[in-house]
């Protein structure tokens, strides 16, 4: 294990564990995934932004209209 | 934040965080984990006890350690460590039940002056709509971005 000092009082030191890696690629609280999924289809605010971000023809009018 | 938190561990991703929460109960480990969603840059946070020994993990527990804003604000600052590694990252979370959600919309309203220095956060209203995050509205999660991501002029 290593110390990561990082500068702002928001983070205190970070101590990296290597005994945490085997959850890496595991889903630890899969209810609670689900339920962003589900949340995340049936609103429209993170794709729809990625949509008219990626979309070059997008009016800047209408990207004040989402973040609103 | 300036409230007392917790020294946590994590993974050289920074996309799990472990800390022990102390209290008249014991010590308890919790863990904090970041999960991608299906949507890009999104990513899910949830947290719960994690039992060593059994290597298990409960998000429904009740530890009554008397530590909930420590263990809140804790949290909270691997959101600081996690948005500091991946600053496009969108984080989502809700509480396991009603009454948790609620108590996380506490812990932002109290803290709202400091996140708001650095983040724009939304609660998922009644209506299944995103909305900018509204003190003393109830929500069935919340969903923050770094302010730079939005909006996205």
């Amino acid at each position: 294990m290593k110390a990561k000092e990082l500068s702002d009082s928001k983070v205190p030191t970070i101590i990296f564990d290597t005994k945490l890696n085997k959850f890496r690629d595991k889903v630890l609280f899969p209810e609670k995934l689900e339920k962003a999924n589900k949340i995340l289809a049936e609103s429209d605010l993170p794709d729809l932004y990625y949509k008219l971000l990626n979309d070059t023809n997008t009016p800047k009018k209408e990207l004040e209209t989402v973040k609103k | 934040m300036k409230q007392a938190k917790y020294v946590y561990r994590s993974e050289e991703q920074l996309r799990l965080y472990k800390f022990t929460s102390e209290g008249p109960k014991g010590s308890v480990q919790k863990i904090v984990e970041y999960k991608e969603t299906s949507a890009k840059n999104v990513y899910n946070l949830a947290f719960g006890d994690y039992d060593e020994i059994t290597q298990s993990f409960d998000d429904m527990s009740i530890t009554d350690n008397g530590d909930c804003s420590k263990v809140l604000a804790t949290v909270a600052s691997t959101v600081f460590a996690f948005v500091r590694k991946y600053p496009e990252a969108w984080v989502t979370a809700s509480g396991s039940t009603s009454g948790r959600t609620r108590l996380y919309r506490i812990g932002i309203t109290n803290n709202l002056a400091e996140i708001s220095e650095e983040f724009v956060i939304f609660g998922y209203n009644s209506q299944r709509e995103w909305e900018q995050f509204v003190v003393d509205k109830d929500y069935q999660a919340f969903l923050l971005t770094k302010k730079g991501n939005w909006p996205p002029l």
